[in-house]
Formats: structure tokens, C-alpha cells, sequence
């Protein structure tokens, strides 16, 4: 199954490659083509920025199927992600994926759980635990003996899934970079395994095995299925999104509307303009007051957006601390913050191509702005500007986070698995000592 | 035998009651099932806000609009300089637009659904493009791809653990201590006590899941959709006990009951689900989106000067319209609104099969759900929630229709410039969402009900006949 997830997830990820890749250029075409026409009328326009997606994010879509792919750039609105691939899809219900990563967070743990819970429990119920203490071995060698079998069972069964990802990634992209994000992937989920393995291996041996199959069921439900959920609503509750409508209205009362600064931007700039230029009309003056005036108002529009976003982005950072704070509990929510960051389809990669998208847009009306004031003169509206115009402005380039920098991000969630690894290690440890007694 | 049979209930009451890992495992499902209740309402209750502010805004712009209207002294043509500011222009209330809204249903507590994916409310307006609640939502994408926790989470993935929990030794354990051949001893039929137990353990849990549900959601503004859930939830918690019961029936040991419970519930609530969905995904894909993006910017069509050739031709065939006055900056306004409604039926086509292709997928899910009964119970929810991805489909429909009623309504009032009166913008039409509740309870809800107790009923009926000739 997880074989199948990573062919799947290679499907999924070409398709979406394929898509985004003609988007943006029919995107980019549709601007290049659209003729003659006045710059800020172009600017009204706009043109479509499309997310790329990375050779990884076939191992982890992470955030990818919720963010949306498109955003669109035109004059005086900064708009938020559009056409989620989420739309695309029936799934009436989050948190369970057929991806590679989501397999080996919820499938490893309980491959494991179910070969191991009487690996200790079973030989003391059956009494052959004293015969191996006979044999002078000691409890340490024995638990360290069955923790190798465990891992080369979950070895042996990962190893078609990793091949598969392995080739995969690198007939996509064979590059350093790629291997260092694999690797992080990996061993995440070696920590994370590392920490099943020696939590079942304790519970057997503290418990019978019964109760030990009891008690490790419970730790994987609750951990890995209850307790991510549990700091989602509490994310939710303490640090609300505003709804669509709640943030537009508190947009436009703060003035962000379109052309309605226009009027007042127009008679303050007017009044400063002429005295500067010592002329009694606008017409006289050397550039086009309108387009200079566009792009003022561009400004206050601009600050009001950074205001509210950054609101927004203030609240997306507090819930993700309340997620940060549940992965504590949750190792698998820790192995998958990981897996999101090295694929980067997490909320860090999001945010960084929004804010590039928004500074391009921001440059990309001024320039539009200013070009009609320069080339134009105050109320000459037929001003226009053709397709060798259009050819030259800039085209967005979005950047990627190094592979070091996307592998260390996440370092809470490297502490939290040294942590449950650690304490797993010394719980186990314990065990060893006891269970000769 | 009643009375033989009413001592058997007490002292497996008894039984049940010592036993502390089944009282501890049903007081943890109390608690989440109220968690999940609290959460689905905190999350309606925003629903329920944004809806509400959404249709007393536009009310309250209407009334003012009425009025403006009434008390405007303005005669002849609309000006080009009034068009979005004068309130008896018909382009400036076409351009203000109508929402058209889906309120939550009664119980809408009991999931999520799809509210966290798709939109409630939808404005309608005679530009596409100057419509920003259509511009996408701001909800926290790591909170969308964790999932909730609502009550259908916890009816379709925990309690179906919690019944094997409870469950998992009610034959194993008697078997492991050599007991159970004591039992059909005693007189007692063992596929009396099998269902006994079995039944007893099934009436506590449903009035577990169920109390803190009647308790917390408003129940009663809702009796229909709360009573096919709760149908619903009883036949899939039947059925989660009838497996257990026939797993009891054949696996010796505890340990392995336990075993073939989780293996049933890997698969049918984690492995099939997902399986499905990637399944009806692959054989109905929606079309690409850059074909919608395309027919909305449509950039072979130049749209001032083909708008304005529209125009032309559009006065030329209904000469009634043309107006007294000529305005050209107000006919530049006229021509991209022309341009908008040549572009209109691409768009259109575009967006319906989207629609098509979502409304196939979740055909073809409802079909091969029955390959789950987790599937069956997490739509079923959604249906009885109104949070199902079929209403907000629905919303998306008849918003399409609406949207087309709103551009006839306007298109021949803002090329003739004629100002709207205080009855007009009175009779202007609202948004109303219509829908078959009924219909749909019964379709996704008492039906699979039936079917899925039948399933528990037959499952039962096989582990009493095993039950017979164990030992």
C-alpha cells in the first residue's frame, strides 16, 4: 500500500506539475496578448501566479491540497489563495490521506505494535523467558535482540515504498538538495519508528500481552488520531480566522476599496502638485496626475492590506504554536511538520510564496503606475501601451528555501522526536531492568 | 423466562459495571462525544454569524437603497458620472449585487462536513470580478488538512474502537478461563447470553454517544435530521458489535478479537475510505481549472471594441431600449457589460462541468460506499448536518441560476439608462435557497440505516448460530 501511495503520489504530483506549468503560461500569455490597452487597465487585468510544486511534495502534499495553487494580481486588492485542489475532491472528511507519509505515520506504528506487543509478554506467559535468562543472557541483550527483529520486519517492509520514493525523486530531480530533504523525511520517520519500537517493546515487557496490545492501541489512537485534532480545535477556539466577510468589510472601512481613496488622494495630490509645479492646471503639469494618484492610492490600499494580512498571518502563526505545542504529544504530528517542511508544502513554504507574490504585485502595478505617469499627461485616459510593453515587464519567479534551511525550520519538531525518543529509550531501559524480576 | 432473563440482564449489568476498563472506556467516549458536540457548535455558531451578517448587511443596503430612492428628485438618463453612486442606477445596484447564502441546518453540529472547504455564501453580481467574497477564505490550511473534532469523527473513527474495547472479550474471556462451557450449562442458551451481552453493551454505548448529544445540540430545532442520525449511528454501532460478536465467536483468545476488531476497523475506516476517494477522484477528475481562468479572461475577445460592435447591434434589434441621450463614457460601461455577458455562457459551461464531474464523484462515492459502513455513516452525517459536499454543490447551482435571473433583470435597464423606482428595487430578486431535506435524509440517511442494521442483524444472526456449537 504505501508502494501504491508513492506511485499514486508520483501521478498526482505530474499531473499538478503538468496543470500549474500550462496555467502559468497561459497566464503569462493571455498578458502578453492582451493588446493595446492603458496600463492601469492592465493593471485591473492582471495576470494569475501559480504555486510550484516540489519533487518532495510527492512524498508529502502537507498543505498543498488546502492552500490553493493560483493567486491572482491585479491593481488595489491583495487577494488571498484561489482554487484549492481540496474543491476538486469528495473527501468529506480531513486527516486521512493515501500518501506515503500519512501511511508510514499511522501504519508503521501499529505494523509494530501488532508484531511486537507479545514479543516479551508472550515469552514470559509461555515461560520461555527464564530459559533465555538461563542461557545467561541479559535483559538488556534480549531487548536490544528483539528491537533488531522488530526494525528489520518494518525494514523489510519498507523497503519496496522507499525504493519506489527513491526513484521517484531523483528521476524528477537528481540533486543534492532533493537527497538532503529524502534523507530528513527518513529519518524523522527512523526516529519516529525507533520510538514505537521501544515503547512496545517496554509495554510487553511491563505488561501482559493482552493489556500490553491494549495500552499500546490506546497511545497510537490517542496520539496519533485524537490529540493533533484535539489542538486543532483548540487552535480554532483560541485564535479564530475571521470569516470572508468580516475581513472585506473591516478592509473597506479602513479605506482599501478600489478606486474610492481615488477622490481624496486626487485634491490633496492636486493642491501639492500644482503649487510645486507652479501651473494653474493639471493638464500643464510635466507627468499624468490620475496615474500618480493611481499609485498613491496603491500605497494606502497597500498598508491597509499589510495590516489586515498581517493580522491574519498573526493568527495562522498562533494556531500553528498551538499545533507546535500538540505535536509534544502527538510524535507523529512532530515526524509530519518535517515531512511538510522538507517537501515544502508547509505553512513556512505557503507564506514565503505569498509574501513574494505580493511584493511582485506591488512592483508590478508601480511599474505600471509609473510608466503611465511618465509617458502620459493628466487626463488622457487613451493613453495605451501594446504587447512589446507587456513582454518586458518582470515575470515572477518564486523562490525555494534552501534544503538546509526547509530540514532545520522544523526544529521544534527535531526536539520533540529526540525527546520522545529519549524518553521511550529510558522507558525501555527501565523495562530491561525490571524484567527479570 | 422473563424473570430468568431479567436476572441475566442484572448480572451482566453487574459484570459490565466491574469491569473497569469498559466503564473507563465508555466515560472517555461520554467525554468525547461532548467535546465534539461543543466543537461542532462553537464551529456553527460562526457559520450561523457570518451567514446572518451576510443577509441583514444586504438588507440593510436594500432598505437604504429604497430610500435613496424614494427620496431622489433626479429625472431623465443616468449619468456616466452617477453609475455606481446614485442609487436609482441600475448598474450600481446590479454591481452592489445579492448574496446568495446556505444557513446551517439545526444540526449542523454533528460534522463538519465540507463547510471548511467550501463557501456558505456566494455574492451574485453583474461583474465577476468585483465580487470579493467569492475571492477565497482565509481558514487555516494546517487545521483543515489535521481534521476536526466533531461528533461525526467520533461516531465514525472512535467509537467503533470503543465498542471493541467493551466488546473484545465478552466470549474470549470466558473461553480463556474455561468458563463458558459452565454458562451453556446453566440452561442458558450460549447465543442468548452472546446476545445478551452483546445487546446490553450496545444499549449502554448508544445511550452514551447519545445523552451528551441531546444535551448539548439543539436538538429540538431539528427532530428529523437529529432522529435519521441517531438511526443511523445505531445501526453502524450494531453493526461495529455484531463483527465483534462473530469475531468473539471465532477467534479463541481475547488478544485475537482484539486483533481481527482492529483489523476491521483499519480497513473500513482508515483503508477503504481513502482508498475510495482516491478512486472516484481518479475516475471522475474535474477539468482543469486553467479552462475555467481561460473562459473567464477569454483575451481573443477584445473587450471594448467587440462589446461596443454588441452594443451596436443590440440597439439595432431592440430600438425600445436605445436611450434618449448619448453618454460615451456611460456606453463604454454598457460594451464590457456586453463583453461580460458574451463571455457568460463559456464561463457557465465551464463551471457546470466542474459541477458535473463533482456531482459524479460523489455518485459513484455514494455507490461504492457501501464497500465501508464507515463511508456510509461519515456521509450520512455530513447529509444530516447540512454539511454535506451535495448541499454546498446544490448552493453552487442555484447560485449559477440566480446569478443569470440578476443580469436579465438589469441588463435591460442599464442599457437604457432608465432610473429604478422604490418598487423595483423593492421586487428585485433575493436568494433563496431550495432544497429537499427530507428527501435527502431519507436517501443518505434511513436508507443506509435500514440496510446497515440488516447487515448487523445478519452479522448477529451468524455469530449465535457459531455460537451454539463452540466450546
Amino acid at each position: 500500500m504505501s508502494a501504491g501511495a508513492v506511485v499514486a503520489g508520483w501521478h498526482r504530483w505530474s499531473d499538478v506539475r503538468a496543470e500549474r506549468t500550462a496555467a502559468e503560461q497561459a497566464s503569462r500569455r493571455e498578458w502578453e496578448g492582451q493588446g493595446v490597452r492603458n496600463p492601469h487597465r492592465a493593471a485591473h487585468y492582471g495576470l494569475y501566479v501559480f504555486r510550484p510544486i516540489e519533487p518532495m511534495a510527492l512524498l508529502e502534499p502537507g498543505l498543498d491540497m488546502y492552500t490553493g495553487q493560483a493567486l491572482w494580481i491585479e491593481a488595489h486588492y491583495q487577494n488571498p489563495f484561489g482554487l484549492r485542489p481540496s474543491e476538486d475532491n469528495v473527501s468529506s472528511s480531513s486527516g486521512a490521506e493515501w500518501t506515503p507519509v500519512w501511511m508510514a505515520l499511522v501504519f508503521l506504528p501499529l505494523l509494530t505494535i501488532v508484531s511486537g506487543f507479545r514479543s516479551i509478554a508472550g515469552e514470559k506467559e509461555s515461560g520461555t523467558l527464564m530459559l533465555a535468562r538461563s542461557t545467561g543472557l541479559r535483559a538488556w541483550q534480549l531487548l536490544a535482540g528483539k528491537a533488531l527483529a522488530l526494525a528489520t520486519i518494518l525494514a523489510v517492509a519498507a523497503v519496496l515504498p522507499i525504493s519506489a520514493a527513491l526513484i521517484s525523486i531523483l528521476s524528477i530531480a537528481p540533486s543534492g538538495d532533493n537527497i538532503i530533504r529524502l534523507g530528513a523525511t527518513a529519518l524523522a520517520l527512523v526516529l519516529y519508528t525507533t520510538v514505537w519500537i521501544l515503547l512496545t517493546l517496554a509495554a510487553s515487557s511491563w505488561l501482559q500481552s493482552r493489556a500490553a496490545l491494549t495500552a499500546l492501541l490506546g497511545f497510537w489512537l490517542a496520539t496519533t488520531l485524537v490529540a493533533p485534532r484535539i489542538f486543532t480545535e483548540a487552535a480554532a477556539r483560541t485564535s479564530p480566522e475571521p470569516q470572508p466577510d468580516e475581513f472585506w468589510a473591516a478592509v473597506k472601512k479602513d479605506g482599501a476599496d478600489g478606486h474610492a481613496s481615488f477622490e481624496s488622494v486626487y485634491e490633496r495630490m492636486k493642491t501639492q502638485m500644482l503649487a510645486k509645479f507652479a501651473v494653474s492646471d493639471v493638464k500643464d503639469l510635466p507627468f499624468n496626475l490620475n496615474a500618480m494618484v493611481l499609485q498613491e492610492s496603491e500605497e494606502l490600499t497597500n498598508a491597509v492590506f499589510d495590516r489586515h494580512y498581517g493580522r491574519l498571518w498573526r493568527t495562522y502563526e498562533q494556531q500553528e504554536a498551538m499545533h507546535r505545542l500538540g505535536s509534544w504529544m502527538s510524535p507523529a504530528q512532530a515526524a509530519r511538520f518535517i515531512a511538510m517542511s522538507a517537501a515544502g508544502t508547509d505553512l513556512h513554504a505557503w507564506r514565503r510564496f505569498s509574501r513574494e507574490a505580493e511584493q511582485y504585485r506591488r512592483k508590478l502595478v508601480k511599474a505600471l503606475n509609473d510608466d503611465m505617469t511618465v509617458h502620459s499627461k493628466s487626463g488622457d485616459f487613451t493613453y495605451a501601451r501594446d504587447t512589446d510593453f507587456w513582454r518586458e515587464t518582470e515575470r515572477f519567479e518564486p523562490t525555494q528555501s534552501s534544503a538546509v534551511d526547509a530540514v532545520t525550520y522544523p526544529l521544534h519538531a527535531w526536539m520533540v522526536l529526540c525527546f520522545w525518543a529519549a524518553g521511550a529509550a529510558a522507558i525501555a531501559a527501565i523495562a530491561a531492568r525490571r524484567m527479570y524480576a | 423466562m422473563s424473570g430468568r432473563l431479567l436476572q441475566l440482564i442484572r448480572l451482566e449489568l453487574r459484570l459490565l459495571q466491574r469491569d473497569p476498563g469498559a466503564v473507563l472506556a465508555l466515560f472517555i467516549l461520554a467525554m468525547a462525544v461532548t467535546y465534539g458536540a461543543a466543537n461542532g457548535t462553537s464551529s456553527t455558531e460562526q457559520w450561523s454569524a457570518s451567514a446572518g451578517r451576510i443577509v441583514s448587511t444586504e438588507r440593510q443596503e436594500r432598505v437604504q437603497r429604497i430610500e435613496s430612492v424614494r427620496q431622489s428628485t433626479k429625472q431623465g438618463p443616468v449619468l456616466a458620472s452617477e453609475a455606481y453612486t446614485d442609487a436609482t442606477s441600475p448598474l450600481g445596484a446590479a454591481a452592489k449585487g445579492a448574496a446568495a447564502v446556505l444557513h446551517p441546518t439545526g444540526m449542523s453540529a454533528l460534522a463538519v462536513g465540507r463547510t471548511d472547504v467550501r463557501p456558505h455564501a456566494i455574492q451574485i453580481s453583474i461583474w465577476r470580478s468585483s465580487t470579493e467574497l467569492n475571492k477565497g477564505d482565509f481558514r487555516n490550511p494546517l487545521n483543515m488538512l489535521i481534521g476536526r473534532f466533531d461528533p461525526a469523527f467520533v461516531v465514525v473513527y472512535l467509537l467503533p474502537l470503543f465498542v471493541i474495547s467493551v466488546s473484545y472479550g465478552i466470549i474470549a474471556d470466558d473461553r480463556e478461563r474455561g468458563i463458558w462451557s459452565l454458562i451453556a450449562a446453566t440452561g442458558t442458551s450460549t447465543s442468548t447470553t452472546l446476545m445478551l451481552r452483546a445487546g446490553l453493551r450496545f444499549v449502554v454505548t448508544v445511550l452514551v454517544v447519545f445523552l451528551p448529544l441531546i444535551i448539548v445540540l439543539p436538538v429540538g430545532s431539528d427532530m428529523a435530521g437529529f432522529l435519521s442520525a441517531a438511526a443511523l449511528t445505531c445501526a453502524y454501532t450494531a453493526f461495529w458489535f455484531a463483527c465483534m460478536s462473530l469475531a468473539g465467536v471465532i477467534a479463541r483468545s481475547a488478544s485475537s478479537v482484539a486483533l481481527a476488531g482492529l483489523g476491521c476497523w483499519l480497513a473500513f475506516v482508515l483503508v477503504v475510505p481513502t482508498l475510495l476517494r482516491a478512486v472516484v477522484g481518479a475516475s471522475y477528475p474535474p477539468p482543469s481549472r486553467t479552462e475555467e481562468l481561460a473562459a473567464a479572461r477569454d483575451t481573443s475577445f477584445d473587450w471594448v471594441r467587440e462589446g461596443k460592435v454588441m452594443l451596436t447591434r443590440w440597439y439595432d434589434e431592440h430600438p425600445e431600449t436605445r436611450p434618449i441621450q448619448s453618454d460615451p463614457v456611460y456606453d463604454r460601461f454598457c460594451a464590457v457589460l456586453m463583453s461580460e455577458i458574451h463571455r457568460e455562457p463559456g464561463i457557465v459551461r465551464a463551471q457546470r462541468r466542474r459541477i458535473e464531474a463533482l456531482n459524479a464523484q460523489n455518485t459513484l462515492y455514494e455507490s461504492l460506499s457501501w464497500l465501508s459502513p464507515a463511508t456510509i455513516v461519515q456521509s450520512g452525517m455530513a447529509e444530516a448536518a447540512g454539511t454535506s459536499d451535495r448541499r454546498f454543490l446544490q448552493l453552487q447551482q442555484q447560485s449559477m441560476q440566480f446569478r443569470k435571473t440578476w443580469q436579465e433583470r438589469f441588463t435591460t435597464a442599464i442599457l437604457q439608462r432608465v432610473r429604478l423606482t422604490a418598487s423595483e428595487v423593492e421586487s428585485l430578486p433575493q436568494f433563496e435557497f431550495v432544497e429537499d431535506r427530507a428527501g435527502a435524509l431519507r436517501a443518505h440517511l434511513w436508507v443506509p440505516a435500514g440496510l446497515l442494521g440488516c447487515i448487523a442483524a445478519l452479522l448477529f444472526w451468524l455469530a449465535a448460530r457459531t455460537a451454539r456449537v463452540i466450546v
